[in-house]
């Protein structure tokens, strides 16, 4: 559990914390586009989904 | 070796060679579609449009460090990956523009605008080619894990920030895959069609040499 909390406090992991909002940031304007492009892809949703679920999912992984 | 040799060479030398990387995945892309006209030209502006600015924004913001280390491998990944992503768009959009030819060309008959006669078969274009990338992403940490997270916890990276940075890379995937098939999708259509509005034929024997 020690070991746990040591990683968890690690500046990285708050770096990374930052680097994945950039990344979340960059998809925006993917979305947009598709909605600018009058695409009914659903794209918002799948993306939503898959964000939440793929970064909750890998974060208990390390 | 290539790679030891290219890890010795300046920062302002990784820039030319994801170039050509970018060069090289917007040939293979094309040659998918080698019938349409312009293929080339569509393929490479796509993957510039997209796998560049994820890059360059990456860059920029510090999360892709500015080393020949870090740049080629992650830039290689992001460029690699929005070709599969072009690649399906194209070959999925020719495939739908040959399989409902009739159709395309009665809706031409009625008046229609060209672009607006193909949108249904760009926007699925542009839908198929975003599932793989979109399964990947939901899929990680449950079905997937991606070999880089592996490599970043052998080397002695806190594993939870190797967690983080396999979310980002996918992100990135994610950003510059749909960039790429959205820009492809606003090119496609302009060379689909004839200066009369009609609808190219496929086959290669109207590519137009003049068109790249």
């Amino acid at each position: 559990m020690a070991q746990i909390a040591d990683r968890l406090v690690d500046p990285v992991v708050a770096k990374g914390l930052w680097q994945v909002g950039i990344a979340t940031v960059l998809a925006v304007p993917v979305l947009v586009a598709t909605y600018v492009r009058g695409f009914d892809v659903s794209l918002e949703k799948e993306f939503g989904v898959a964000l939440t679920r793929g970064f909750l999912r890998s974060l208990p992984w390390g | 070796m290539i790679v030891g040799v290219l890890f010795t060479v300046r920062v302002a030398w990784s820039g030319l060679v994801l170039l050509f990387m970018i060069c090289g995945g917007a040939w293979i892309a094309h040659d998918r579609v080698s019938g349409f006209p312009a293929a080339f030209r569509v393929a490479g502006v796509s993957l510039l449009l997209g796998a560049g600015t994820v890059i360059v924004t990456m860059t920029a913001t510090g999360v892709i460090e500015p080393t020949v280390r870090n740049l080629l491998p992650v830039g290689s990944m992001i460029i690699a990956n929005a070709m599969k992503t072009a690649s399906l768009a194209f070959e999925r959009f020719v495939g739908e523009l040959e399989n409902n030819r009739e159709e395309i060309e009665a809706v031409l008959a009625l008046g229609v605008p060209p672009t607006k006669a193909v949108d249904r078969y760009v926007e699925r274009g542009v839908q198929a080619s975003l599932i793989p990338v979109v399964d990947s992403l939901k899929s990680l940490g449950w079905v997937w894990i991606p070999g880089l997270m592996s490599g970043m916890v052998l080397a002695g990276e806190n594993p939870i920030y190797a967690a983080e940075y396999q979310f980002v890379i996918m992100a990135m995937i994610f950003a510059a895959g749909g960039l790429a098939s959205l820009t492809s999708s606003f090119l496609i259509p302009e060379y689909a069609f004839t200066e009369a509005e009609q609808l190219r034929s496929f086959d290669g024997e109207e590519s137009g040499a003049d068109l790249g």
